[in-house]
Order: structure tokens, then C-alpha cells, then sequence
């Protein structure tokens, strides 16, 4: 009777062990593991940016670096390098008390350095992960406009949020490295930019590395 | 299985790897971006011009002008005339696009309303600049022994820094005109040839191209057409 009780008890704990991963679960789902990621991105000015670069920017590049916990959530780190240019045909503007006729060069160069927490949908170690991303920071910001050749703007480094959803695809469960897609909206707050603040969507595609 | 372990790893490393090479090329070229913002401008679209004048004055007060048959060459702080036939082309232009707005020109000593300078500036500024050896980079080079703190009394070895020098051109056009109207009574303190003339009016013209003879009826006329106020009949 004994006997049968003992079988039926470590029967019972196998099983139970075995549901919940036990010593099978991928080491992905059982410790704190990383991601790196890398974008090439094209980048669409939204509400007060359109005023002043109203082109699709396809000059951007998408960082990302993440501490995935066991579950479903990440902490980590957003950077990158955003450009945008247009070339505005020659008008008379004024520069303080002057009158500058020119032909306009803008450029709007952006290195956003925020942190970033995720919450995917699918475990850590699974072939595709869509998840949702908010991201707050800041944004160092290169604002030139160029007259003819004679350049004149402002820089500094402004405060930044940016949330976004995507997807990560392994193509099999416990591979490391695979692709990715994100949509991010971005805004920066630039008070005297002229065109208020910075307002984007930034549309990528790139690579992921998952590892330990 | 412990060999196949480290294989994985180091296949993850090398990939992991790649992707950081890769990375930085990318990062590299966008950030060239920048700079290379204004290479494809023509020559005309690289022209800047720039006017401002004095927002007291009633230039519908003013009849007569005059303007010398040469420019004032500006080189940084040297000054001299000249009359070459780009030049002389230049200030013709300048006189058409005054008469034009109903001034009359006169010699100088017909008592002008307006005096008029034509300053062709060449001014070049020098600069060195220079990248010395980081203290890591020199420890490195060494082994680290010869740096600070290494048994010989603090000892740091000196390493030549690398200078380059740069050179800046500033060459323009730029036109002045002064109040010879209401020029200020001389006194016997300060006598009227002692003191400063009142700009009215001031243009400059830069860019690719502006000292050409054929471009200066176009130069000129575009500082006369974003100026409307400079006319004698308001």
C-alpha cells in the first residue's frame, strides 16, 4: 500500500513539474536573458513637422537593447539616428531685422536615447513575439537650416516619449536570431523650434539577436 | 556536448558580432548625412542675399546719390580700390538699380543725398587644430608600463600632438548706403569729418558665382527687388 502511494505521489509531482516547465523550461523563460535589435527605418512627419520637412524621411536607424525577464516583460535601452531633409525653393525670409533671400536647406538630425518597457503577448522563447513598447527619454536634436550655404540652427537635448507596437519572428521556438518589424510614434517637445514639437512615425524592419 | 555548446555560443558571438559591425557602418553613413546636406546646390541656389536698413529712415526724403568709379577691396584689415571690368559692371549695376527707383546720380561734390559704397570682401581667416595621442592609446602602446604610477617618479611619456591647420575664405559683396542728408554738425570737439555717417541701408550678396560680370545685373537686382522701401517717391 505503501508502495502504491509513493508511485502515485511522485507520479502526480512528475506531472505537475512537467506542466509548469520544471527542469525542461527553456532557459529563455527562466532567467533574465538579452536582446539586441537593429532597424533601418522610414520615418513620416506628423502634425507641426509636416510645416517645415513634409517628406518621408528614409535616412533612420533603430537601436535597441532589452533585458528580457522570465515572463512576458522587458526593460532596456532605445537609440539610433534619425535624419530628415528638404530643400525649400528660394524665398525671402526674415533673420531678426533682416532679409535673407536664400534657398533653404532643412535638416532635422534626432539621437533619442530613452528607456524602453515591453510587454509581449507570446513567452521568451517563442518563434513570434508580437509586443507593445513605451519608451521615455530624451532626444539630442540638430535643427540646421542652411541658407544657400550659410548655416544657421539650434541643438540641444529635449525630453522624448515614444510608444510602439511590433514584432519579433525566429522562425523557430529557442532561436536566437531573427527579424523584426516596429511602428513607433515619436515626439519630442522642441518649444522654439518654429514648427512646434517634433512629431513622427517611424516605420522599420531589421534584425534581432536573442541570447544570454 | 560541452563542444557543441561552445559552438553554439560562438556561432551567437560571431553573429552578435556582425550585426554590431553592421550597425556601426550603418550609423556611420547616416550621420555623413549631414554634411553632406548642401553639396548638390547649383551656383545660383547657393546665393544668399541679405538686406537691412534703418527703420527711422524716410527714404522718400532722399533725391540724389553718389558712387565712386571703383570698389572698396576689404581684406581683412586692409583696404584699397579697385576698378577691374567685373567690378565696374557691378557698380554699374548698382547705380541702374538706384536710378531705377527714382534717384539721380551725382559727384560728390554736388552735395549727395545718399553716399553709396560698393566693398568687395576677401576676407581668410586661419585656425589650427589638433589631435593629441589619449593617454590610453599611449599606455596601450607601451604596455601600460611607462604611464603614471609606474616606478618612475609619475613619469609621462610625451607624445607630439598632431596639428592641421584650416583656412576660411569669406569673400562677398557688400553694398552701403549712408545718410549724407542729415549728417551730423561738425564741432569744434568733434568735427564733422570725425564722426560716423548713418547707415541707412546695407546688402550683402554671397555665394558661388557673384563675381562673374554676367551675374551682376541678376545680384543686384535681387537686393533692389526684397528691398521695396528704397525708392525717393514714397
Amino acid at each position: 500500500m505503501k508502495k502504491i502511494l509513493f508511485v502515485a505521489l511522485m507520479g502526480l509531482t512528475t506531472i505537475a513539474h512537467a506542466q509548469d516547465g520544471g527542469i525542461f523550461e527553456s532557459e529563455f523563460n527562466r532567467y533574465v536573458t538579452y536582446s539586441f535589435s537593429a532597424h533601418y527605418a522610414l520615418s513620416m512627419p506628423l502634425g507641426g513637422q509636416r510645416n517645415y520637412i513634409n517628406q518621408i524621411s528614409p535616412a533612420n536607424l533603430v537601436l535597441q537593447g532589452e533585458a528580457m525577464f522570465p515572463g512576458q516583460f522587458s526593460l532596456g535601452f532605445k537609440s539610433g539616428y534619425q535624419y530628415a531633409q528638404q530643400r525649400v525653393p528660394r524665398q525671402v525670409y526674415t533673420v531678426g531685422d533682416q532679409s535673407v533671400s536664400a534657398v533653404q536647406t532643412r535638416t532635422l538630425s534626432i539621437i533619442p536615447a530613452m528607456l524602453t518597457a515591453s510587454f509581449y503577448f507570446t513567452p521568451n522563447n517563442a518563434a513570434l513575439r508580437p509586443y507593445v513598447q513605451i519608451a521615455g527619454g530624451g532626444a539630442y536634436v540638430d535643427d540646421t537650416r542652411y541658407y544657400g550655404a550659410l548655416a544657421d540652427g539650434t541643438n540641444g537635448f529635449k525630453g522624448a516619449f515614444a510608444p510602439a507596437i511590433g514584432l519579433k519572428y525566429y522562425g523557430k521556438k529557442e532561436k536566437g536570431l531573427g527579424g523584426e518589424i516596429q511602428a513607433q510614434y515619436q515626439q519630442i517637445g522642441l518649444s522654439n523650434s518654429g514648427f512646434g514639437n517634433s512629431q513622427s512615425l517611424l516605420i522599420s524592419a531589421g534584425l534581432t539577436f536573442r541570447g544570454f | 556536448m560541452n563542444n557543441v555548446m561552445n559552438s553554439l555560443t560562438q556561432t551567437k558571438r560571431i553573429r552578435f558580432g556582425n550585426m554590431l559591425a553592421l550597425m556601426l557602418v550603418a550609423g556611420t553613413a547616416l550621420t555623413a548625412c549631414k554634411d553632406n546636406a548642401i553639396n548638390n546646390l547649383s551656383p545660383q541656389d547657393s546665393q544668399v542675399f541679405i538686406t537691412n536698413y534703418d527703420r527711422t529712415a524716410n527714404f522718400g526724403q532722399y533725391r540724389t546719390f553718389s558712387l565712386p568709379d571703383s570698389v572698396l577691396v576689404q581684406a581683412n584689415n586692409q583696404a584699397l580700390t579697385s576698378a577691374t571690368a567685373t567690378e565696374q559692371q557691378f557698380l554699374t549695376s548698382v547705380a541702374n538699380g538706384l536710378i531705377g527707383r527714382g534717384y539721380t546720380r551725382v559727384t560728390g561734390s554736388q552735395k549727395p543725398d545718399l553716399g553709396v559704397a560698393v566693398i568687395r570682401v576677401n576676407d581668410t581667416y586661419t585656425g589650427v587644430t589638433s589631435t593629441p595621442y589619449s593617454s590610453y592609446l599611449s599606455n596601450s602602446w607601451y604596455g601600460g608600463g611607462y604611464g603614471y604610477g609606474s616606478g618612475y617618479g609619475g613619469y609621462s611619456p610625451y607624445y607630439p600632438s598632431y596639428y592641421s591647420f584650416y583656412q576660411v575664405s569669406d569673400n562677398y559683396w557688400n553694398v552701403q548706403i549712408v545718410d549724407l542728408k542729415n549728417k551730423p554738425v561738425g564741432t569744434t570737439a568733434a568735427p564733422a569729418d570725425s564722426t560716423q555717417l548713418n547707415v541707412v541701408y546695407d546688402a550683402e550678396i554671397r555665394g558661388e558665382g557673384i563675381f562673374d560680370a554676367n551675374s551682376a545685373d541678376q545680384t543686384v537686382n535681387a537686393i533692389f527687388s526684397q528691398s521695396p522701401y528704397l525708392k525717393a517717391i514714397q
